[in-house]
């Protein structure tokens, strides 16, 4: 323990992100659908009987109110809800093969600010026993889950007071082996210890962070019980089997990609693929 | 100044050996050829000196490398001529004369200090103390200012002023770029810092343990006359520092929050990764402060030198902790202790063959010259030539000069030190201590503090800090001027005892 960089690294590595809990107001929810009035308010009713905890003014638009992309923005842009719950493949067939989303939704997710939950399409069957029932098991999943407050802020709202609250961290396995081929290339650089090391301090951030909103919590909503999850592998394949694994409810996600325009790539292939369970996009 | 660490921002060239070779050969041929031709001992020797310390000061080769080469053409000239012989028996051993040119006890502190600081270091307690600390302040600058410096002196006091200012320095650039503040004002601060934490007690920096051992100061003694300084100076450059740098405290309470909130999430038990190690280092260190403090109050350890403590403290760490005892002791700056070797055995012969007494000579005139004028000239003169470059050197042969005339005490001729002998000891660990913040090559805590300044992105040209160190250095020069005599003037500081002062034999006047 002589340079500067050792010593950095130690108060580096003592330096939690600590959660704050800050929880999200929700006035308006929008329903939006391309059913008839009669069937749009019947999907209204489901929706704000799944989103128990949500205590807003409800209000749904159907056929009767749009048809393009940018009618449907432009009611957005008016009525300015708190939170949209829509379904997938709104004016189209398309929802029967798992491979997009919809103009309409695609657009909806990218331009407008407030949190999209994505439901099963009305028409579909297989959907789960347990889904579409209530929130008590919501799962948050998030490639760098450290620090995003405000998708847990948002997930902890969402979750029924004594439901489950499970927080998914996967590390990409590819990548941490692609890095670590490179570094076993490296003499200066002692592969079994950079392997124990890096992987332990990759871990250990999520983890310390989920302690924190465990902590935070608790003393907020104490009958929510907070689940941590964190391991390493291939990121998608995890997801769908804590998604499986743990019956969750509602599956919430982090859009915007800071880098790029279009949805962040692993919250787009799960809101494609996972179409039998509810989606809040935040 | 230590050896160039990975943050210094001046980065050495390596030497050439052709060059080196050319210059050692030179210098020989000429100290035998003017030795030869029955020229002074004291010019021909002193030639030598002048050369090796004033390579020393331009910093082209490895200071052990030159002190070394120096030295060992001085023994060589030294025992061709007589001067010293080669060596002695000594209880049935042959011992060689520069062995016991070599001050054993320094080296001793160097290495057990060195070990037992690693140690400690690696059981997390001053990164624990350091975060301790930050949450402090509650992130407020002035706050974190104080926190810091207080931090610094006290580290840089027990610690050597390096490994403390690494220590603070690299927690200053984690937390700043928390708080989002810039790391200059107290990075800066903090190299200025490290000098006064190394004033404090007779082991906090190397010309202290030279001069202090030389001088026959105790432990505790130089602790209550440099402790009340230290305050005083802490005080004064703590606002000086804040004008200087405009740093002022937060005032409004959102801002308050978020800064408090963002130092609470340093988490000071994550910087220790074995709670049972922690909580022996804790005690050895306190044990090994007690040790140094109660020293020459305590049965057996009192006839022993200080460096037993140490060494104590060091054996006792590595009993504790034996996980990595080869890479601890790699940890040793063998660089430091071959230096004082050579510097030891060059300032031995230096003594033998009357150059010591030469430069004594010299100085006898501007330090006899009053009570106030001697110790002043001493301490002003001492920190500036600290500030141009090593100030353990200048230490060691100012030390050794001051012992000669102390060798003298009861010679008439040297009445005036009997008088004012104590303050010109005073004088000199104040003045090599203060002035290596002048310029920022003064202090190789400066210099680290300005490299890791480097690496964060902010050059700091040589005259951008002189302005600040010129006006640092003269107002802690000036406090410390009027400290010395008042600190005199209520009896802090005692005149020497004749009767009772330590004599070094070996430079005669």
């Amino acid at each position: 323990m002589s340079s500067v960089d050792q010593f950095a690294s130690v108060f580096n590595a003592a330096t939690k992100t600590i959660f704050q809990h800050k929880p999200p107001v929700f006035n308006n929810a929008l329903t939006v659908t391309d059913l008839a009035k009669e069937a749009a308010d019947k999907y209204t009713e489901t929706s704000k009987s799944f989103f128990s905890s949500v205590k807003a003014t409800w209000e749904s638009i159907g056929q009767e109110d749009f048809n393009s992309v940018k009618e449907l923005l432009d009611i957005v842009e008016q009525r300015k809800p708190d939170l949209i719950v829509t379904y997938r493949h709104l004016y189209s067939e398309a929802w029967r093969w798992p491979h997009s989303l919809g103009e309409h939704l695609d657009v909806l997710i990218q331009v407008t600010d407030p949190p999209v939950a994505i439901m099963p399409h009305p028409d579909r069957e297989g959907i789960p026993e347990h889904a579409m029932k209530n929130t008590d098991n919501v799962i948050v999943i998030n490639d760098h889950l450290t620090g995003e407050d405000c998708l847990i802020n948002h997930a902890a709202y969402v979750t029924r007071p004594n439901g489950n609250l499970h927080l998914t961290h996967i590390e990409n396995g590819s990548v941490f082996e692609r890095y670590m081929e490179v570094i076993s290339k490296i003499p200066e650089i002692d592969t079994d210890i950079a392997r124990e090391t890096i992987q332990a301090q990759l871990l250990n951030e999520p983890s310390a962070y989920i302690d924190s909103v465990e902590e935070a919590l608790s003393k907020e909503i104490p009958d929510l019980q907070v689940i941590k999850h964190i391991a390493q592998g291939k990121q998608l394949d995890e997801y769908r089997k804590a998604v499986e694994r743990h019956n969750a409810d509602l599956v919430v996600l982090q859009s915007h990609d800071p880098d790029q325009q279009a949805m962040n790539a692993t919250a787009y292939s799960l809101a494609v693929e996972l179409r039998t369970t509810p989606l809040l996009i935040v | 100044m230590s050896e160039a660490t990975e943050s210094a921002p001046y980065k050495k060239k390596l030497h050439n050996p052709l060059h080196v070779t050319i210059v050692a050969v030179l210098v020989t041929g000429l100290c035998a050829f003017l030795l030869h031709n029955d020229t002074e001992q004291k010019y021909v020797f002193g030639i030598l000196l002048a050369v090796t310390l004033g390579m020393l000061a331009l910093e082209k080769i490895n200071k052990a490398i030159l002190v070394l080469l120096g030295a060992g053409i001085a023994l060589l000239l030294a025992t061709w001529k007589g001067i010293i012989i080669g060596g002695e028996m000594h209880d049935g051993h042959y011992l060689p004369t520069y062995i016991q040119m070599v001050d054993w006890g320094t080296i001793g502190i160097i290495i057990g200090s060195t070990i037992f600081v690693e140690l400690i270091s690696r059981s997390g307690l001053f990164a624990w103390i350091s975060v301790k600390i930050l949450k402090v302040s509650k992130g407020d600058p002035f706050k974190l200012l104080i926190c810091f410096s207080g931090l610094t002196v006290v580290f840089s006091a027990f610690l050597n002023n390096v490994t403390a200012m690494i220590i603070v320095g690299s927690l200053t650039i984690v937390a700043c770029k928390k708080l989002k503040l810039s790391a200059m004002p107290f990075l800066l601060a903090e190299g200025i810092y490290t000098n006064i934490g190394g004033l404090l007690t007779l082991i906090s920096s190397i010309p202290n343990i030279i001069v202090g051992t030389a001088a026959g100061i105790g432990y505790t003694q130089f602790l209550f006359v440099a402790g009340p300084y230290c305050i005083i100076a802490f005080v004064a450059t703590l606002y000086l520092v804040r004008w200087l740098f405009k740093i002022k405290p937060l005032t409004d309470d959102t801002s308050k929050a978020e800064a408090n909130a963002m130092v609470d999430a340093f988490d000071e038990w994550e910087t220790v990764k074995d709670r049972r190690f922690f909580y022996l280092s804790a005690i050895v260190l306190g044990s090994i402060i007690l040790g140094f403090a109660l020293h020459s109050s305590i049965p057996v350890l009192k006839d022993m030198g200080l460096e037993v403590v140490a060494l104590i403290g060091a054996t006792v760490m590595l009993v504790i902790y034996p996980t990595d005892v080869e890479g601890v002791l790699n940890e040793v700056e063998w660089t430091l202790v071959l230096f004082f070797i050579g510097l030891f055995a060059l300032l031995g012969v230096m003594g033998k063959a009357d150059v010591l007494a030469m430069i004594g000579e010299w100085l006898q005139s501007p330090l006899s010259s009053g009570s106030y004028s001697g110790p002043i000239a001493m301490m002003w003169s001492s920190a500036f030539f600290s500030g141009l470059t090593d100030n353990i050197p200048l230490a060691a042969v100012l030390a050794k000069v001051l012992g000669g005339f102390q060798a003298e005490i009861l010679n008439p001729e040297y009445t005036w030190f009997a008088d004012y002998g104590h303050m010109l000891w005073w004088a000199l660990i104040f003045g090599a201590g203060l002035g290596g913040n002048f310029t920022p090559i003064g202090s190789a805590s400066t210099v680290v503090a300005i490299g890791i300044l480097k690496k964060e992105g902010h050059n700091i040209t040589f005259m951008q800090y002189v302005k600040i160190g010129a006006i640092v250095v003269l107002v802690q020069l000036a406090l410390a001027t009027g400290y010395l005599f008042g600190a005199e003037k209520i009896g802090l500081i005692k005149k020497l005892d004749p009767s009772k002062v330590k004599i070094e034999q070996t430079p005669e006047h």
